[in-house]
C-alpha cells in the first residue's frame, strides 16, 4: 500500500529516474527516430477523435453506433498521450505518470473491445451505404409501379363513374319526362293521381341530383383546370346569371358589382364554377324578408394574387357552432332548402388546388361574405 | 306557342325520342316530326328529305343529343358546318342532352346552336324553342 501512495503522491516526480537519453546508449539517430515517430503517432491520434467529433456532430441523427464511436475516439486519444509521454521521457521521465496513462488506455480499451463485442451482431447486419442504395432504387422502382398502377386505376374508376352516371342519367331522365307526358294524357283533377305523379317527379329529380353531385366531386378532383385566359370578371358573373336566368328572375335578386380589379387571370373553368356555386348559394339561401343582394367585389392585385369577395344578404350562418363545418363534403346547414352540401365543399378544393385560399364571415340573418385570395 | 312546321330529332335513345314526339303532338306544336338515332342517319335524312338551302323542306328545328353511337352531335355539327355553313339560318339546332359537363358546353359554343336544354323535354323548355 505504501508503494501505491507513494506512486499517487510523486505522480509527477522526475527525480527517480534519468531521462531516457541518459538511459543506455542512444544514437541521435535511434532517439530521434524514437522521438518523432512517436510524436506522429500522437498527432494522428489525437486528430482521429477530433475528426470523428466533428461527424458526430454533422450527422447526430443517423450515426449507428454513436456509443461506440465515441469509446474508439477516447480509446484513441488516450494511446494518443502514451505516445507524448513516451517522447517526452526523453527530457522528464514522468515514468509514473506515463504507467498511469498506459492503464487508463488499458482500461478504455478493454471497455472498446467488450462494447464492440456487443453491437457486433448488429454491426454484421448493419447495411453499407451501396447496399442502401441499391435497396432505395429498389422501392422508387416498386413505388413506381405501384403508382402508375395507382393512376391507371383511379382513372379508370373516373371513366366508371362518367359512364355509370351517364347511364344512369338517361333513363331517370326518360322516367321523368314519362310521368310529364302522363300528367297531360291522364284527366286533370284526381288529387290522389297528382300526388303520386308529384312523388315520381321530385324522386327523379332527387336522383338526377345525386348523380349531377357525384360527378361534381369527381371533376373537382380529376378536371386539371388549365383553361387560363384573362378573365373579365363582371362578364363572367353575367354569363352565369344568363344560364340561370329562371332561378334569377324568380329571386329577384339585384346583383351589384364593386370591382376594383376588373381582370383576372385564371382557369375560367375553375372561376366559373366557384362564382357559380357562391351566387347560386346566395339565391338559394335568400333571406325571406327582404329583397336578394349579392356583391361581387375585386380589390386590386397584391403580390400578384387578387382578393375576390362575393358577399350576400342572406340567411347567414351561425359560425360558432358550424364554422369549422361549413366547407366539408356534404355538411348542410339549412334543412328546408334543398341542397347537397357539395357546392361550398368544391369551391374550397378548386380554390386550394389552385393555391388560393377562401374564408367565411356571416352572421346569422345578416349574410354572408366569401373572401377568396386567388394566385394569379 | 308558335307552331314548328317539321322537327328532328336525333338520338340514341328510343324512349327519349318517344317522350318529345308525343309531347311535341300532344302540344299541336308540329305535324312532321322525324326521328333518327345517330349523327350520320340525321346527316342521310336531310340529304334524302331536305333538298339543302330551301327553308320549306329542311326542318325547322333539330334536337340534338350529343352522346350517340356512330356519330355523335359534335360529329354532326362539324359535318353540316362543312357542306352547309349557313345552316342556322334556315334551321334551329338546340342540343337536347342530359350531359352537364361544362367541357360538353363550351365545346358547343363553337356551333351555331339555338340552345342547350337538359333532358327530358317538358312543356316549359318548349315554350323558349316555339317563340
Amino acid at each position: 500500500m505504501d508503494q501505491v501512495s507513494d506512486f499517487f503522491t510523486g505522480l509527477l516526480s522526475a527525480a527517480l529516474w534519468p531521462a531516457r537519453w541518459y538511459c543506455g546508449t542512444w544514437t541521435d539517430f535511434h532517439g530521434w527516430l524514437y522521438i518523432l515517430s512517436s510524436l506522429g503517432i500522437c498527432a494522428s491520434y489525437f486528430l482521429i477523435p477530433i475528426s470523428l467529433f466533428y461527424v458526430f456532430i454533422k450527422r447526430k441523427k443517423d450515426l449507428p453506433f454513436p456509443h461506440l464511436l465515441g469509446l474508439f475516439s477516447l480509446f484513441i486519444f488516450s494511446c494518443g498521450l502514451t505516445h507524448f509521454l513516451d517522447a517526452i521521457v526523453f527530457w522528464i521521465p514522468l515514468y509514473r505518470l506515463h504507467a498511469l496513462l498506459l492503464f487508463i488506455t488499458a482500461i478504455v480499451s478493454g471497455v472498446t473491445v467488450f462494447y464492440l463485442y456487443k453491437v457486433l451482431p448488429d454491426a454484421l447486419t448493419f447495411t453499407s451505404p451501396a447496399q442502401l442504395e441499391k435497396i432505395v432504387a429498389q422501392r422508387t422502382l416498386e413505388l413506381a409501379q405501384k403508382n402508375n398502377e395507382l393512376i391507371k386505376l383511379n382513372k379508370e374508376m373516373d371513366n366508371f363513374v362518367y359512364s355509370t352516371s351517364h347511364d344512369l342519367k338517361s333513363p331517370i331522365n326518360n322516367i321523368a319526362g314519362l310521368a310529364n307526358i302522363l300528367k297531360m294524357e291522364l284527366p286533370q283533377g284526381n288529387a290522389s293521381v297528382d300526388d303520386l305523379l308529384l312523388r315520381i317527379e321530385s324522386s327523379s329529380s332527387r336522383a338526377i341530383d345525386a348523380i349531377h353531385n357525384l360527378t361534381g366531386i369527381l371533376k373537382v378532383h380529376t378536371e386539371p383546370y388549365d383553361d387560363l385566359e384573362l378573365i373579365h370578371i363582371q362578364t363572367l358573373v353575367e354569363e352565369i346569371i344568363e344560364e340561370n336566368t329562371i332561378l334569377v328572375k324568380e329571386s329577384q335578386v339585384v346583383i351589384r358589382y364593386e370591382l376594383n380589379a376588373s381582370n383576372i387571370f385564371f382557369s375560367k373553368t375553375a372561376l366559373k364554377s366557384i362564382l357559380y356555386n357562391l351566387i347560386i348559394n346566395g339565391i338559394k339561401y335568400k333571406s325571406t324578408d327582404r329583397i336578394p343582394e349579392i356583391i361581387v367585389r375585386s380589390f386590386p392585385s397584391v403580390d400578384k394574387t387578387i382578393e375576390l369577395h362575393v358577399a350576400d344578404n342572406g340567411m347567414g350562418m351561425d359560425l360558432d357552432a358550424y364554422g369549422d363545418k361549413v366547407f366539408c363534403l356534404f355538411k348542410r346547414f339549412h334543412d328546408h332548402i334543398e341542397g347537397s352540401g357539395v357546392g361550398l365543399y368544391s369551391v374550397k378544393k378548386i380554390i386550394e388546388n389552385k393555391g388560393g385560399s377562401i374564408a367565411i364571415d356571416s352572421k346569422v340573418n345578416v349574410g354572408s361574405t366569401f373572401k377568396m385570395i386567388l394566385p394569379q | 306557342m308558335k307552331r314548328i312546321d317539321s322537327v328532328l330529332l336525333v338520338d340514341d335513345d328510343e324512349v327519349c325520342n318517344f317522350i318529345s314526339v308525343t309531347l311535341l303532338k300532344h302540344l299541336h306544336l308540329s305535324e312532321s316530326i322525324h326521328s333518327v338515332t345517330n349523327g350520320n342517319e340525321a346527316l342521310r335524312f336531310l340529304k334524302e328529305n331536305a333538298v339543302i338551302e330551301t327553308a320549306t323542306v329542311f326542318p325547322e328545328v333539330i334536337f340534338l343529343d350529343l352522346n350517340m353511337p356512330v356519330m355523335d352531335g359534335f360529329g354532326f355539327l362539324e359535318q353540316l358546318n362543312k357542306t352547309m355553313p349557313a345552316y342556322a339560318s334556315v334551321c334551329k339546332i338546340f342540343i337536347l342532352t342530359s350531359s352537364e359537363s361544362p367541357l360538353d358546353i363550351d365545346r358547343c359554343r363553337r356551333y351555331d346552336i339555338a340552345g342547350y336544354i337538359s333532358k327530358p323535354l317538358t312543356e316549359e323548355k318548349l315554350e323558349v324553342v316555339a317563340r
